[in-house]
Order: C-alpha cells, then sequence, then structure tokens
C-alpha cells in the first residue's frame, strides 16, 4: 500500500508539541542536515543532492542539484539563493502548511543551500496573503539567529548566511522565477528575457538560484539520512516522496505525503474517495495549469515521466477531482478567469489572449455560443502556447486545449441546446463599478468613498443604479 | 495626512536592510499601508523620496499588486475565494451575500468592513475558503461566513480555524506584512553592507548589465563595491553604519 510516511511525521509530533519551536525541533533532529553540510565542501553538497535525484518541487521539475551546479562561481559577486514560496497555482496550498507547520525545515534548507552555493545570503519570497505563515517564518528566522544558525559565523565555522523573509503582495505571476526576481528588485511582478539565465544574472544581475519550498526544505533530510533513504521511494527517474495537495469533490481534502510511483486511484482512496458517492469525472494532476485527465487515467502512477506520458504535467502536486455534477466549461472559464486576472500583460498574446478566451467561454457557458466557438478557442490557444515570456501563457491553455480534446461533447452540448446542461449560471463579470448615488451616467468611476478624516460621512453604500 | 515618525523609522530600517534600496519597495508600500489604511498619494510620495525613485515609478508597482488598495479600506478586509474548488463548495454564494450584505457595493455601511473577491488563497483543503485580513477561515457554510461578516462588523472576528488566532485589524496586520516587525534588522543591515563590499557588487539594472554601480544598503551616496570595501577597512566588516532613508536628493539614484 501507501506509503506515508517521512516527511508528514514532522507535522504530528507528540504530545502535541511544535515543530515551530526550536528547541522542540532541534530534540527531533532539526539542523543535523546543516551540520554535515557545515563539514562538506559545496561541491560535495551538490553532488549529494545530485545524486538524490531530488527534481524540483515547484511545477517544472528540473533536477535541483543540476540547477545548483549552474550558478557561476567566478564572477565576483555574490551569489542569492532565492526560495519561491509564493504559491498561487489554484489547487496547490502544499508550502504554506508546510511553512506553517515546520518553518525551521525551510530556514535549514536555505542555510544548506546557502552553504552549497557560497552564498552568504538568502530571501524567502513569501506570498503576503500568507500571513500565518509569515509570523511562523518570522520567529523561526529569529530563534535560528538567536542560536547562531543564521548570521555571520554559523555554528563557529566562519562562514556565513543570513536570511531575509520578504513578503510579496499578491501576484500569482511572481511565482516564476524572473517575475520573483523583479518584484523583489521592487519592480512589477514581470517575466525577463532569458538568457540569461539567473544562474549567472539574476537577482541585482548577480548569479542566482531560485527554488521552490519543497525542494529546499528537502535538501537538509537528505544530507541527514543519505540518499539510499530518499531513494527508497519514487521511480528512477522521480525519487523521494512528494507533498500532495488533494483537493476538490472528495472526502478528505487535504496535504498527503506519498512516495512518488503511487498510482491516482490510490492517492484517491487516500482522500475517502469522491465526496457523497459522486461520479469522478476529471481531475488536474498538477495544479490549474496542467492538462486535465479523466477517470480513465486513474491508474496513471503518479510520477513526472508517467503523467507526461499521459498528457499531462505533474505540476506542483496538486490533485483536484471534480464530478460529473461540475460543469467543465464553468471550471475552465473560472480558470481562465483566474489566468486573465494573473496575467502581467507584458507578453500580447497572454494579456489579449486570456481575456477573448474567458468571453468566449463565458458566451458558450451562458447559452449565446456558436458551434464555430469550439475551433476558434482552439486557434487562439494555438496563438498563445509558446508564444510569451513565461509558462502562463501555457498554462492557460491547458485546461482549455485538454477539455475540448476530452469533453468536446459537452461543450457542442452547451451550443446545440443554448444553455449549460447542468444548469451552471456563472456570475456576472466581476468588474463592475460601484455607481455613486446622485450622478449617474456610463463612464462615472467611483472615487474612494470612505474618506479617513470624517468617518461615516460618506460610507453609506450607493444603491442607486444598481441593475 | 503626513505620515508618522514611526513610519518613517521603520522606513529607514527597511531601506537599509537590502544591498539594493529599491527593493525595498513592497515592504514600503505594506507600511504605508499601516499607517494610512491604504496606498494614499501621500504614501506613493513617501516611497518615492525614500527610494529616489519618480512617483510615477512608485505608482506602477503599487497598481500592479492586488494587496496594495488604492483606496481606503475598512480595518477588515474579507477576501472570498471563488475559484473552482472553492466556488463549487460555495464559495461564490458566500461572496454573493458579501455584496448583498454591503447593499451591493464592496463596503458595509459603517464602512468598517471591505469584501474583496480573490483568486486562489491556496487553502483549498478549506474550501470554502474566507480570508479576514489574510487570516484563513475553512471550510465555512454560508451562515458560518454570513456570522464571520457580522462579527467582523462588530469589530470582533472570532480566532482563525487555521492558525487558531485572532486577526488583528487592517492596519496591523499591514504593519506586519511590511516586515518592519522582524526583529532581524541589526543583522541584515550588516549583511547588505558586507554584499556591497564584493569584489563586483550588486547592481541597480535587473539581470541585463555588470555595471558595477549600486546604492548598497541604502547609502545615498549610491557607491560600492572597492569604495565601500575601502570604508569598511578597519572598521568593523559587518557592522551597521549610519545611513538609510534620507536620500531624496543623492544623485544617480534614479533608474538612469
Amino acid at each position: 500500500m501507501v506509503q506515508i510516511e517521512a516527511m508528514q511525521t514532522r507535522y504530528a509530533l507528540p504530545d502535541g508539541q511544535d515543530a515551530g519551536d526550536i528547541d522542540v525541533y532541534l530534540r527531533h533532529g532539526g539542523y543535523e542536515g546543516l551540520r554535515k553540510a557545515l563539514g562538506m565542501a559545496p561541491g560535495d553538497i551538490i553532488q549529494v543532492v545530485k545524486d538524490s535525484g531530488l527534481r524540483g518541487r515547484g511545477g517544472a521539475g528540473f533536477p535541483t542539484g543540476l540547477k545548483w551546479s549552474f550558478v557561476a562561481q567566478d564572477t565576483g559577486k555574490p551569489v542569492y539563493v532565492v526560495c519561491n514560496a509564493d504559491e498561487g497555482e489554484p489547487g496547490t496550498f502544499k508550502d504554506r502548511p508546510l511553512m506553517e507547520l515546520d518553518p525551521h525545515s525551510l530556514v535549514e534548507g536555505m542555510v544548506v543551500a546557502g552553504l552549497a552555493l557560497n552564498s552568504a545570503q538568502g530571501y524567502i519570497y513569501l506570498r503576503g496573503e500568507f500571513a500565518w505563515a509569515g509570523r511562523r517564518l518570522r520567529t523561526a528566522v529569529k530563534q535560528a539567529y538567536e542560536r547562531g544558525l543564521l548570521g555571520r559565523d554559523i555554528l563557529g565555522s566562519g562562514k556565513r548566511f543570513d536570511l531575509t523573509l520578504h513578503r510579496g503582495a499578491g501576484a500569482y505571476i511572481c511565482g516564476e522565477e524572473t517575475a520573483l526576481l523583479d518584484s523583489l528588485e521592487g519592480r512589477r511582478g514581470q517575466p525577463r528575457l532569458r538568457p540569461p539565465f539567473p544562474a549567472t544574472h539574476g537577482l541585482y544581475g548577480c548569479p542566482t538560484t531560485v527554488n521552490n519550498v519543497e525542494s529546499i526544505a528537502a535538501v537538509p533530510y537528505i544530507l541527514r539520512h543519505g540518499v539510499d533513504w530518499f531513494r527508497q521511494w519514487g521511480t528512477e527517474k522521480s525519487p523521494g516522496n512528494k507533498l500532495m495537495c488533494i483537493a476538490g469533490e472528495i472526502e478528505r481534502p487535504g496535504n498527503y505525503d506519498v512516495a512518488l510511483g503511487t498510482t491516482v486511484r490510490e492517492l484517491l482512496e487516500l482522500a475517502g474517495g469522491m465526496k457523497d458517492g459522486r461520479q469522478l469525472s476529471f481531475w488536474h494532476p498538477g495544479g490549474s495549469s496542467t492538462p486535465y485527465l479523466t477517470a480513465d487515467h486513474l491508474d496513471v502512477p503518479y510520477t513526472f515521466e508517467d503523467i507526461q506520458e499521459a498528457g499531462s504535467m505533474l505540476g506542483t502536486g496538486a490533485v483536484s477531482f471534480f464530478s460529473t455534477e461540475s460543469c467543465i466549461v464553468d471550471v475552465t472559464l473560472r480558470f481562465t478567469e483566474f489566468y486573465e486576472h494573473e496575467s502581467c500583460g507584458k507578453c500580447t498574446p497572454c494579456r489579449e489572449g486570456s481575456y477573448w478566451l474567458s468571453q468566449v467561454l463565458r458566451r458558450i457557458e451562458t447559452g449565446s455560443g456558436r458551434m464555430a466557438d469550439l475551433d476558434l478557442l482552439q486557434d487562439v490557444c494555438d496563438n498563445i502556447f509558446g508564444r510569451s515570456f513565461c509558462a502562463l501563457g501555457d498554462g492557460m491553455t491547458s485546461p482549455i486545449v485538454s477539455s475540448l480534446r476530452y469533453f468536446h461533447e459537452d461543450y457542442e452540448l452547451h451550443v446545440r441546446q443554448g444553455r449549460c446542461p447542468k444548469g451552471v449560471n456563472p456570475p456576472a463579470r466581476r468588474t463592475v463599478l460601484e455607481p455613486v448615488s446622485g450622478i449617474t451616467g456610463p463612464y462615472v468611476s467611483a472615487p474612494p468613498r470612505l474618506n479617513p478624516t470624517a468617518p461615516g460621512q460618506s460610507g453609506a453604500p450607493a444603491k442607486a443604479g444598481q441593475a | 495626512m503626513p505620515l508618522t515618525e514611526k513610519t518613517r523609522e521603520a522606513a529607514a530600517r527597511l531601506v537599509a536592510r537590502y544591498p539594493l534600496s529599491r527593493s525595498a519597495l513592497l515592504p514600503l508600500l505594506h507600511l504605508v499601508q499601516s499607517d494610512h489604511g491604504y496606498v494614499s498619494d501621500e504614501g506613493v510620495a513617501f516611497c518615492a523620496e525614500q527610494l529616489g525613485l519618480t512617483k510615477a515609478e512608485v505608482g506602477a508597482v503599487a497598481s500592479f499588486y492586488t494587496m496594495f488598495k488604492r483606496e481606503p479600506v475598512g480595518d477588515w478586509l474579507l477576501s472570498v475565494c471563488t475559484n473552482p474548488v472553492c466556488k463549487i463548495a460555495g464559495g461564490q454564494e458566500i461572496y454573493e451575500g458579501y455584496r448583498q450584505r454591503c447593499g451591493g457595493s464592496h463596503r458595509s455601511e459603517q464602512g468598517t468592513v471591505t469584501v474583496e473577491h480573490a483568486e486562489c488563497l491556496g487553502i483549498c483543503d478549506g474550501a470554502p475558503a474566507v480570508q479576514v485580513n489574510y487570516e484563513m477561515y475553512g471550510p465555512v457554510t454560508v451562515d458560518d461566513a454570513m456570522a464571520l461578516f457580522d462579527a467582523c462588523a462588530k469589530g470582533e472576528p472570532p480566532a482563525s480555524t487555521w492558525s487558531n488566532e485572532r486577526p488583528g485589524t487592517f492596519k496591523q496586520v499591514e504593519w506586519d506584512l511590511s516586515g518592519a516587525g522582524d526583529g532581524t534588522d541589526e543583522y541584515l543591515i550588516a549583511a547588505a553592507r558586507a554584499q556591497a563590499g564584493a569584489e563586483v557588487a550588486p547592481s541597480r539594472r535587473s539581470g541585463e548589465t555588470d555595471i558595477p554601480v549600486t546604492h548598497p544598503g541604502g547609502d545615498p551616496k549610491g557607491v560600492g563595491g572597492s569604495l565601500v570595501r575601502a570604508a569598511q577597512e578597519g572598521v568593523d566588516a559587518g557592522g551597521p553604519s549610519t545611513h538609510g532613508g534620507q536620500g531624496a536628493d543623492a544623485a544617480g539614484w534614479g533608474e538612469r
């Protein structure tokens, strides 16, 4: 059966002890990976990570050790380690619990990464909305400084590593590594043209590596327990365990720590099966940017290579299951509106394409679609895919193209019946200007209605003109 | 309304934490929100002054991020996720219910509660989810969610179902988000100074050039590399120094 061990034990300490407390963390073997790393040459640490076969957990699945080995070391510039904690992919919720419940493993991982890359400065770019995770990390970083695990002289080794917690401000695109770097530099988070890659020209034009929270947090465990320990799970090409975010219309949504290679059917069983005995219709294997798969694909082992073979991507490990009661067009429309909102606007295909895709999808869902719209959707997607700086544009086409492929009949049914067969009425578009009472006309936007100096005077909601 | 002395003092520390001062822009904007409750025009001017940017540059950044509000927000900001997983579980109904509660607008009658639609909040295991000032609640029923609204309107939100902590007001939470209360400033300021002394210092232009020009650690003189190293010789290599914040007029701080 499924191996649910490894890192999950961190979350379930006996007696309700809190792994966020450094004493508890140290008692359970915390910072042992760091002590090991202090006695190793940087190249050796990278070699261990390479041997472990750890693949990036943020979506692309690039081998972490290999990524680290690309970081330029001979430029005379400082090297930066950046942790991408800007988790925002719909369906994904693995980094947030990790940081909330086990913040020290991330801090430890950052120091180890710093030692491996000869870096003296790390940044954790945390999604702003994760207020609690921020408070937990803040405490963890402070405790680590007080114990000499961070700072100018780590545990008396003479090595230096400082860690800055930097909170974002609500932009999904900042999960893209070059957009994250721009955001960290205090700019609009827009992706950069590559090359040059961050490994040579990253933060402040210096060699930089950007890694996902889960990847970084796994490294101290690999150092502590060894490569074989990590490789006991998973397959040759996808070793190790993976934090899974299982959600949707199921009985027990939540985080599950499983070995890669577990079949999706087992994952679904683990999560208690479909809710109220509903019937599975479709699911996405790694967040909304990965193409949907259907009930026919349930026996696919959950590995990078097998999911790819099935026509999708492993992504972030966020599996959301949807039942036959959900309308595929409606779900796809919501995802597309998400991308429309989050597109940074740098590349025309993504910026304009997302807008038009959601218009067309909305038209189909509300019953005024035409048969030609189905080809139009495909056509627009083809013109977005591969034509943007980053993967956001590609990601937005995934749900549409895959739903057209597997659920073409559902789309046709919408058009033929002139309504949603499942009776889903999408809400009106959200961008509605609030009218100011007393003034009418189509182009009046609402000025700030709350006057901080005179509370209550202008705070009454305007009801006039609300259609 | 001018910004308080506390904000100015915190801003100086935030700027000094980064090898390049502009990196402090997002924290500074959070800081402005902790003072004014939104990114006010004075706040934009303040950030521009602190970092040697134009107001347009600051405004461009502030308008990009959804957490920066250009209009006043009440004490309690309710964010409702309506992405598919939450929507199917009832998030859309909650959002519509809140809008109704607000008479079709996004603010409660007294103006203390602001409602917003949010994209995926990363809490799909607690769908449908609502955040009060970025503190998580979920799964909530429609009734729970409405009770949450009423509690906020009274100024007494319950403890979060996740962190088990009660959220502070919007301004208090924004203070946390700015990082001004992190308590590690002395280390980070020292670190920023140390990086400025690298053989080739961090450069101002992102990812494009090797220009060894910088304004390290909020140094208004805008020097880095050898100059900083020379200054540090004999001095404590990592010690915080007197700098930061006040360099509005410093030449060479701007983008080009």
